[in-house]
């Protein structure tokens, strides 16, 4: 035994206080796929964790065989009793076993400690680095933040992402969903906002919680390496449900999520929480709630299921000065069927949330990637957390999109196009060039507005279309390597004054004289 | 189904009819409705209720050690929150209590065992 253990051992004793209070009781009656049957436990309440009493019959020795005590979680009241899902192995429990009463909800550790880990549902940690010491408990189930301690959203969230920062603005404190069919990048979109987030200036990077839920452990395992490599793993938490937990589990982890979040919404700061996804939670409370034998409804979802999802997303606030102007931004995430937005779930998410970024599998295959359908996208309040800079730039795009978009489908008949339906057509096919992005490299806000700026000045009009891709960067190259203090301008006053404008367009003409390979 | 009716059953029986007159109305009314098979699986439904309902009203007492007497001093005054005299409470010797004491029943349990203290200064170390 090593001396910290030792040491931990003569904390634990000389903190210890023999506690004989009066426990609820009951004994376990049944017990399958993770759902236990208690008959007793009389004083029981909803959400209540359970303990199951493993050590009865056995002395001491093999009572402390290295196994965490067995928890679960009432979640029906019955006339006799109560049924509880486990938060363990379910070969643990027997029947006869005794269940005592704890009188506590379920709740997770959070703090700076958690920042950079790898936790499950429950907190506990999957990373092998060792426990939290100073972690504050927070409770799993809480009440939303209500009207009085909310203010509107007004500060811009940059997901690095042009199409998205551009046209679907996201605001700190909204919901925005991302849906869209399996494989069309709609994780890629949520891990590109938690690496761009370290773009931001000192003190205001938002908190990054990445919740995985019923997701293969070798992807989340993937996720956690490329935040280690783009720097953005100690800032971010990582909370793991994955395909192989148990479906409460599955169902506790966004949760879990926000319940951390809310830890440092409360301290001030501004967090991003990211479930990926909640279709697969939906799944996973289904299967618990046809166990536990409620009334299947639609699609066998139980009648609570909008409820499960409203009462998550509504922790999603951006609170008054008074209670610490911290925000917590929730990014959903809903796969669809075939493009089918139309289900169950997804139509209860889209009613709930503050927008949604559609991505479509046709636009993914065509190669337009982040494959994001404009014309369904929308974000409701996210405008009003804009740049101004931003604003300048990106007015008129989503429109011209639009107007592209009807006009392609309509050259597929026509033999004839007028010139200035032509040209709008290229003007089109450029911009859509431009709002494509490699996975994995979100661009500055600052970069994104030079980029926006130069595409709406047709500054790429003589470019090729299947250069335009590599004119952009070399046009941010152009900025890296002459004009680092006038993007820094930008980043710092987040607007473009009329004499910035100016020089922008001078350091463009500059840029065409310099690069004339790429302008015929 | 054989639940609902041992328990209507044991309802009947509590509420003041004789046990003889519950069957044989039970019975009859099985046997009208074309179901008189279900009595074998009844019998059993409510015997595990019977044992169910006594294992709540009893009220044991557990020990390490059989004359205790300062566990069973202290555990006397515990007797009134299930409210029993020392006559009603079954007494049983749990060696692997260590020492203290452990009362349970009616869907309560008080753990004053030395076990209970040492596993949660365990806990309290290793797992949080």
């Amino acid at each position: 035994m090593n001396n910290s253990t030792v040491q931990k051992i003569i904390k634990e004793i000389e903190s210890y206080t023999p506690r004989t209070s009066v426990k609820q009781s009951g004994v376990v009656t049944a017990v399958g796929d993770g759902v236990v049957l208690i008959d007793g436990l009389p004083g029981a309440v909803m959400g209540e964790m359970v303990l199951f009493d493993e050590t009865r019959g056995k002395n001491l020795e093999h009572a402390t065989k290295g196994v965490a005590p067995l928890y679960g979680l009432i979640l029906n009241l019955e006339e006799d009793g109560a049924r509880a899902v486990l938060l363990g192995d379910t070969a643990r429990v027997s029947e006869g076993m005794t269940v005592e009463s704890t009188g506590r909800v379920l709740s997770v550790p959070s703090g700076e400690e958690l920042l950079g880990r790898v936790v499950d549902a429950l907190g506990n940690p999957l990373d092998g680095k060792g426990p939290f010491k100073k972690a504050t408990m927070m409770p799993v189930e809480r009440e939303a933040s209500g009207v009085i301690d909310r203010t509107s959203v007004t500060k811009p969230l940059q997901t690095g992402i042009k199409a998205i920062d551009a046209m679907i603005p996201i605001g700190r404190g909204q919901r925005e969903l991302i849906i869209g069919d399996r494989s069309t990048g709609k994780t890629t979109i949520a891990i590109d906002t938690i690496i761009n987030q370290k773009h931001e200036l000192e003190g205001k990077c938002p908190v990054c919680i990445y919740v995985a839920i019923g997701q293969k452990e070798s992807k989340t395992a993937r996720i956690a390496a490329q935040l280690r490599a783009a720097d953005a793993l100690s800032y971010t938490i990582i909370v793991d449900a994955p395909a192989s937990a148990p479906a409460a589990l599955q169902y506790l982890a966004p949760f879990a999520g926000a319940a951390i979040g809310e830890y440092f919404m409360d301290n001030g700061r501004d967090v991003l929480v990211v479930y990926d996804d909640l279709s697969k939670q939906a799944v996973a409370y289904r299967q618990l709630s046809l166990l536990l034998r409620r009334p299947p409804g639609r699609e066998a979802y139980p009648g609570d299921v909008f409820y499960l999802h409203s009462r998550l997303l509504e922790r999603a606030a951006c609170l008054s000065e008074e209670k610490g102007g911290g925000t917590l931004t929730a990014l959903p995430i809903i796969e669809t069927q075939d493009g089918d937005v139309s289900g169950y779930i997804p139509t209860n998410v889209i009613s709930i949330t503050d927008g949604q970024i559609f991505l479509d599998s046709s636009l993914f295959n065509k190669g337009v990637r982040p494959a994001i359908d404009v014309g369904v996208s929308v974000s409701r309040v996210g405008s009003a957390a804009q740049t101004k800079a931003m604003k300048s730039v990106a007015g008129t795009l989503r429109l011209e999109l639009a107007q592209f978009r009807e006009l392609e489908s309509f050259m597929q008949f026509a033999q004839d196009l007028d010139k200035a339906t032509a040209e709008r057509i290229e003007s089109g096919r450029r911009m859509v060039e431009v709002l494509k992005q490699a996975n994995g490299a979100p661009m500055p806000f600052e970069a994104q507005v030079v980029v926006l700026y130069a595409a709406i000045h047709k500054t790429f009009a003589q470019t090729p279309i299947d250069k335009v891709r590599e004119a952009e960067a070399k046009l941010m190259a152009f900025f890296d390597a002459h004009h680092v203090s006038f993007l820094e301008e930008i980043k710092k006053t987040k607007a473009l004054s009329d004499e910035l404008k100016k020089k922008l367009d001078d350091a463009l003409n500059r840029f065409q004289k310099a690069h004339k390979e790429l302008f015929v | 189904m054989e639940n609902n009716y041992a328990q209507a059953l044991w309802q009947m029986v509590e509420n003041g009819t004789t046990p003889a007159r519950a069957v044989r109305s039970l019975y009859e009314m099985l046997e009208r409705h074309g179901r008189a098979a279900l009595m074998p699986r009844i019998a059993r439904a409510f015997l595990r209720i019977a044992s169910r309902e006594q294992a709540r009203s009893t009220v044991v007492l557990s020990m390490a050690r059989e004359k205790d007497t300062r566990a069973k001093q202290e555990a006397k005054r515990a007797f009134v929150t299930f409210g029993k005299g020392e006559g009603d409470v079954v007494e049983r010797i749990d060696e692997t209590l260590i020492g203290g004491w452990r009362l349970e029943g009616q869907g309560q349990v008080i753990d004053a065992s030395f076990k209970k203290a040492l596993l949660d200064v365990y806990n309290g170390a290793t797992f949080q």
